[in-house]
């Protein structure tokens, strides 16, 4: 399997000791944040969060490791990968253009492979695919 | 000689992006009069390219060894078709620019912004574009001696052209940034010595909450960005014309992703020229693929940018009052806030109630900026809030209201001394306070046309949407604006303009025109209900809509795609 097909990509980063993820794409683009949103007030609850353009605040990286995953089960996608901020910042700083970014993201992070991807077909999978 | 190999352009867009700009070093020196001939109008508008013109920030090339970099025969090819040049130089980094426009030696520390997100930006061709700081020193010497460098060259080729400075602007969640917004090491360690050199001054510095330290770092930032616009004003004072504040079009890291894979929607775009344009600043597209530069969008840009504030921003010829004058944003009020993060209007329901009724058709500005003067425009009434009131402010507030202006002060959070010598003044002046209880305490104080209305915003608070949409429509009311009443479906967008009256026009007091656009894929109808003091003159530009009047009122239908501009004459 090709790892640009199916693929999720997770943006996090980590403020005041709190993690938020601040972007979440899927091969064709970003996922609209409203069933991001939706998904996560399912799970989480209504949370204070002082960065409302950014899905969060989790406690920690396990946290969003876990809510990633379970986007990439609801969206049926083959994987997911978590990139740190620091990591997308590079990328951006050494990509000239969005074409090099979009091929290269789906390079990075640690990947999160969803083994049961063409069995399911999820809520965001219905809406996206 | 000298070979060079000339940037050829892939279409015009890339040359001429928009709102009469033009890229000198994007094509051939022989093809610049091609080019600057299919671009409408009288004036051309050329950011200068600094990285275009030194690698290293000491060397400069002015019309030595590249044939684009001489900008006296650009200025000489655009006299020679009758239009003139206007030059804009950046005083912040530019989005469009590799390295935002820094020499590549320069560009040593990428920017950050306040959550450590690199500063990136997407130009209209999909080549991303890094900033880097302007918070660095060396940078700031670098940009002294370009400042120097272009002043000699203009001066010993006998360029006469305007130069404008250009501060970049951009939306990140709804709040104007400043292009030269940074938080990386360099800005940190800068920051820092700014801290000592205030300290060292006497002054106490106070980090101990977020809104005090906020308010520190802009003083850092607006300071630095003073320091290029005084530099380079002052090396260039035989062709300084002043600074602009340009906002660039789809520069909101919001929307970095939907740049990336290409899903933007024109529609958004059309909102953030409205909202560029209520800010007073100069919209700039020059970031936008042509896929997404069409349609109404690009009708909008074209009769709101470029026919509209391109040349009020920037020509030192036109005067809003001459009869040639071109068309103007229309704008009832005028309203100050302490900064772009400060949301108390909006917690006060007030963008909503003028957004229901007057949508556009505001100024936002900033609340230092606050001044009266004999061009005051007397016609807008002004919001003020008492928390934010200098000395300064205050004294003027009381002259715009002497001089026939009307102010509405949100006295919450007012020092004590300001609500006493208001007293003072209302007793010297014999003039009658009317005390009138809705929702708050609001004080009503007349004086010939003048008129100031003072209100307690911390009892609004506590009401629902609805009634505070209600409260400010009832005070509106009072003001008594003679407008348009319209009504529109979903999906159309809609901008007022006004224009003084031309010799035959003067049965009129002024010309009001109302563009509207239907960007959908459905056919949507508006209703136009207009007073008596109104007289409908014309429709200009129809294009896909179908029109029905009577008296008092004009239906439209606008298919899909639709565009049309109504002229109304507005009687005294």
């Amino acid at each position: 399997m090709s790892r640009e097909t199916g693929a999720l990509s997770v943006i996090y980063t980590s403020i005041h000791g709190n993690f938020y993820i601040t972007h979440f794409v899927e091969p064709h683009g970003p996922i609209d944040s409203e069933l991001i949103w939706q998904l996560f007030h399912d799970i989480f609850g209504r949370k204070e969060n002082a960065f409302p353009q950014y899905i969060g605040p989790f406690v920690d990286l396990e946290a969003v490791t876990k809510f990633s995953f379970r986007v990439c089960d609801e969206a049926a996608s083959e994987q997911v990968n978590l990139v740190n901020l620091e990591e997308f910042n590079q990328l951006i700083e050494s990509s000239p253009s969005i074409s090099n970014v979009r091929e290269r993201l789906t390079q990075l992070g640690n990947v999160l492979v969803n083994p049961d991807a063409h069995s399911k077909k999820g809520l965001f999978g219905k809406l996206f695919n | 000689m000298t070979l060079t190999t000339p940037v050829l352009p892939q279409d015009f867009d890339a040359v001429c992006p928009g709102e009469l700009w033009f890229f000198y070093w994007r094509t051939s020196a022989s093809l610049w009069k091609t080019k600057l001939e299919a671009l409408p109008g009288q004036y051309v508008v050329v950011p200068l390219n600094w990285s275009f013109h030194s690698d290293t920030g000491e060397y400069y090339d002015f019309a030595k060894e590249k044939p684009e970099t001489n900008l006296k025969k650009l200025v000489e090819v655009a006299e020679s078709l009758g239009k003139q040049v206007i030059f804009l130089m950046p005083l912040s980094p530019l989005p469009f620019l590799p390295n935002g426009g820094l020499p590549h030696i320069l560009a040593r520390t990428l920017c950050l912004n306040e959550l450590g997100e690199a500063r990136a930006f997407v130009d209209s061709e999909g080549l991303i574009h890094k900033l880097y700081s302007y918070f660095d020193p060396r940078v700031f010497q670098a940009f002294s001696r370009f400042c120097q460098k272009t002043a000699e060259y203009f001066s010993q080729s006998g360029i006469a052209s305007d130069i404008f400075g250009l501060n970049g602007r951009y939306f990140e969640h709804g709040v104007v940034k400043k292009m030269l917004l940074d938080r990386s090491s360099v800005f940190e360690r800068g920051f820092q010595r700014f801290l000592d050199s205030k300290k060292q001054d006497g002054h106490s510095i106070d980090l101990s909450n977020v809104q005090s330290e906020n308010r520190l770092l802009h003083e850092f930032e607006s300071s630095v960005e003073e320091m290029y616009t005084s530099t380079a004003a002052e090396s260039m004072a035989a062709n300084w014309a002043g600074a602009v504040e340009v906002g660039f079009i789809a520069a909101s890291p919001d929307l970095i992703m939907e740049r990336i894979y290409e899903t933007e929607s024109p529609g958004f775009y059309s909102k953030e020229l409205f909202a560029w344009l209520c800010r007073d600043m100069l919209p700039s597209s020059v970031l936008l693929p042509s896929r997404v530069k069409k349609g109404n969008l690009s009708k909008q840009l074209e009769s709101l940018v470029t026919q509209t504030v391109t040349l009020k921003k920037l020509s030192n010829n036109v005067y809003e009052d001459d009869w040639t004058a071109p068309w103007r944003p229309l704008a009832f009020f005028e309203v100050y806030r302490e900064s772009d993060n400060d949301l108390s209007w909006e917690k006060l329901g007030l963008w909503r109630a003028l957004d229901e009724q007057f949508r556009w058709c505001y100024r936002i500005r900033d609340t230092e900026d606050f001044t009266f003067n004999e061009d005051s425009d007397l016609s807008r009434i002004v919001y003020l809030s008492g928390r934010d009131l200098t000395d300064r402010a205050f004294s003027d507030l009381l002259k715009v209201f002497m001089s026939g202006g009307r102010v509405v002060l949100n006295r919450s959070g007012l020092d004590i001394l300001f609500l006493r010598r208001f007293e003072t003044f209302f007793l010297e002046n014999a003039l009658k306070v009317e005390k009138i209880n809705f929702h708050t305490m609001l004080h009503n104080i007349t004086l010939g046309d003048g008129r100031l209305l003072i209100f307690q915003g911390d009892n609004l608070t506590a009401l629902k949407e609805m009634e505070l949409s209600k409260f400010w429509h009832k005070v509106i009311e009072t003001y008594d604006l003679m407008h348009v009443q319209m009504q529109a479906e979903e999906g159309i967008d809609h901008f007022w303009r006004v224009r003084s009256t031309t010799p035959s026009e003067l049965n009129y007091e002024e010309v009001r025109r109302l563009n509207l656009y239907n960007s959908t894929s459905y056919r949507r109808k508006v209703e136009l209900r207009y007073p008596k003091t109104f007289a409908l003159l014309k429709l200009v530009d129809e294009t896909n809509v179908r029109t029905q009047s009577s008296p008092g009122m004009l239906q439209i239908e606008l298919l899909p795609g639709g565009s049309v501009a109504v002229d109304f004459g507005v009687y005294s």
